[in-house]
């Protein structure tokens, strides 16, 4: 059954994070900055891994991280993959938005670390990619990558891909409420082309995942597109929720 | 309280047989990779109490997703273990189904009574300063949650002639005929999501209780799920199968903590006890007890008690033993020669000693484990290799990896150059020498 590997410290997932960082983050939502609310979420993920890591005050290297921070260039923001137990030493990095949105650069780095780590990564729970943008792309067009990314996988499953789109301009109806919404169910849900175009780049949701979601309070549904309108700051929380929710021992 | 064996959280025990009036118990604990790659204890317990006609015994299985599940598995094991140990026949129906109705709506009132102790005890655990703040936050977000463990615990019963098991969560317990064939524990169901909680009680579910009638019953094994698909290999068990079992278990990727405790029931003459060892004199300043070695001994055990009330057991291989860094006031101490062979040894004469003494700096813990080996190319930094969109030159965006790194690995080049030219020196020296 796929996605049913569990993360342990001789098979850790790799979560690799693409963050857009481009003008536009710099941008308020609510009474923070964009990109300091994705920091926060971050932040709040990291410990939530950490806790799911941890045996008594031991931190298990259970997940592997890396995060790519883009905007007209794409930037190793850890200089590689970091273990989650070295992640918590160095802490959680700052950003400075900048630049426009190269997201096809920002897979196409993705799809080479893959391609690099993939032989290494039998037994291994399958990777999951955790994209964030507030913006449509730049150039050229990332849904070859995406797709060849999606094609790709260890024997737990082809590579997850999930999207979180920050802007108010996806549902047609917002989102009342995170913990009771069950995810995108039709494109006909969606306001936007490039919305669309995101919905055909996320994975449909593990029921693995699903059931770590639900012990989180979340109501997901199988199968649902990975994919999340970050409208709120309880909907971004719930997005970053979803890129620790690979099983663990 | 009566006196309750545990077998330590923070070493390995290989099996091992002890001799009761009810029959012969074997045991095992097995930390997982994990935990003893990074010197940690382990999440199980085990915890056993004997007299002349009975037998308790608990397992309880620490949940890792839980603030310490260790401490959650000791305080349940040594609670469990008791209260089985004190049951009031007397006060109980003899109808064996409404004895188990009773017994469980007992045991989960008890079980939700101890949250009260079992909060104390979660407030109280010092989390260390020098752990870093992230790791600090994620321990105190699972501290609002509690300790939780699941368990499974039983009293065996030669003069009722039952078998009494409760149990919550996952753990397993085999029951075997008198030729050694398997059989199942009447109406049985283990559930993962139940546990008992430090903050709730039991979590859930309720606590479940099963009472058998021993006429069938020839032997008893317990475990916890870390056995996992190897567990229909205990049918034929031997301590040197299950020492070999836990080595195997050990080596796979989701190797976990391992708990194995089977009773045959066989009422057997014990041959005579090993005679008392001696404390050598403490000394003050120091936390160690020394005492003669007893030959025949296979393991020592020490009693350990404040006021005249029992406080805990500790085992250990050689005739001394440092003592726990949580035991505080003046605490006595007796200890015991014991073989799998023999009835448990002759108690020594007790010792006092006021604790805490001084203790050496204790070392920064160990936050994180050492990677298990594995044949991979380096994980390696990824720079862009995407055209520039926009003609831009790329600049950082935040702050850089420092270049510490690569200076401390010019000096430690540095630093071996020297040693091979000084080992070259030395070398010629001597050997011009001669």
């Amino acid at each position: 059954m796929p996605y049913t590997a569990v993360a342990t410290s001789t098979t850790p997932v790799l979560i690799l994070y693409l963050l857009d960082i481009s003008g536009s983050m710099s941008q308020m939502l609510g009474d923070k900055r964009r990109v300091e609310i994705v920091s926060d979420a971050l932040q709040e993920i990291a410990t939530e891994m950490v806790a799911r890591s941890t045996k008594g005050e031991l931190v298990s290297p259970r997940y592997r991280l890396a995060i790519y921070a883009y905007e007209s260039q794409v930037h190793d923001v850890l200089g590689g993959i970091k273990t989650i137990d070295q992640f918590v030493r160095d802490g959680v990095p700052e950003f400075a938005p900048r630049g426009g949105t190269n997201t096809a650069g920002a897979f196409l780095a993705a799809e080479q670390l893959l391609l690099q780590e993939l032989p290494y990564m039998s037994g291994h729970p399958a990777p999951l990619i955790c994209h964030m943008t507030d913006g449509e792309y730049q150039g050229d067009d990332p849904t070859p990558i995406v797709q060849r990314i999606m094609g790709m996988g260890t024997n737990d499953g082809n590579v997850l891909v999930e999207n979180i789109f920050i802007s108010d301009k996806i549902l047609k109806a917002p989102v009342e409420d995170a913990y009771a919404w069950q995810g995108i169910t039709s494109e006909a849900d969606l306001a936007s082309d490039y919305a669309r175009a995101l919905l055909r780049m996320s994975s449909p949701l593990p029921e693995s995942y699903r059931a770590e979601m639900q012990e989180f309070g979340y109501s997901l549904l199988s199968g649902a597109p990975m994919m999340f309108p970050a409208q709120t700051r309880d909907l971004i929380r719930m997005a970053f929720t979803m890129s620790g929710a690979t099983p663990v021992a | 309280m009566p006196e309750i064996i545990t077998i330590n959280q923070d070493s390995d025990t290989p099996a091992r047989v002890e001799r009761f009036p009810v029959g012969r118990l074997t045991y095992l604990y097995d930390r997982s990779a994990d935990s003893r790659r990074g010197g940690a204890p382990g999440q199980d317990f085990i915890a056993f109490s004997g007299g002349a006609d009975w037998l308790t015994f608990t397992l309880c299985d620490g949940v890792s997703q839980s603030f310490y599940g260790d401490l959650a598995a000791r305080f349940l094991g040594e609670r469990l273990t008791g209260w089985l140990a004190d049951l009031a026949w007397e006060t109980l129906p003899d109808d064996l189904g409404t004895l188990g109705s009773r017994l469980g709506e007992q045991l989960n009132q008890t079980l939700r009574l101890w949250t009260k102790d079992a909060t104390d005890l979660v407030a109280e655990k010092p989390i260390s300063d020098l752990l870093p703040g992230m790791v600090r936050d994620a321990l105190e977000h699972k501290r609002e949650v509690g300790s939780e463990s699941m368990f499974v615990a039983g009293r065996i019963d030669m003069s009722r002639w039952v078998l009494v098991v409760c149990w919550m969560g996952d753990m397993r317990l085999w029951l075997w005929d008198a030729d050694n064939q398997p059989f199942e524990l009447p109406d049985a169901v283990w559930e993962t999501r139940e546990r008992w909680s430090s903050k709730h009680g039991p979590k859930n579910g309720l606590a479940r209780v099963a009472v058998v009638p021993l006429e069938r019953v020839a032997r008893i094994t317990a475990h916890s799920d870390g056995v996992g698909s190897r567990a229909p290999e205990l049918q034929w068990l031997t301590p040197e199968r299950l020492d070999q079992l836990a080595e195997d278990l050990r080596s796979q990727p989701a190797s976990d903590d391992i708990s194995i405790l089977d009773v045959w029931l066989t009422p057997e003459p014990l041959n005579e006890a090993l005679p008392a060892p001696t404390f050598a004199q403490p000394d003050p300043d120091e936390p160690i007890l020394h005492w003669t070695a007893v030959e025949g001994a296979e393991w020592y055990r020490v009693q350990v008690r404040q006021k005249g009330i029992w406080v805990r057991t500790i085992d250990t291989h050689s005739p001394n033993l440092i003592l726990p860094g949580d035991l505080r006031g003046e605490m006595h101490f007796q200890v015991q020669a014991m073989s799998a062979e023999r009835a448990p040894g002759e108690l020594s004469s007790a010792i006092s000693l006021k604790l805490p003494v001084a203790l050496p700096p204790k070392p920064p813990p160990a936050v994180s484990i050492p990677s298990a080996p594995t044949v991979r190319a380096p994980a390696s930094s990824t720079p862009s290799t995407v055209p520039e969109v926009s003609g831009a030159k790329p600049v950082s965006v935040f702050q850089p990896v420092s270049a510490s790194a690569l200076h401390g690995g010019t000096l430690n080049l540095l630093a071996v150059l020297l040693a091979l030219l000084l080992s070259i020196g030395w070398i010629y020296l001597n050997v011009g020498t001669h």
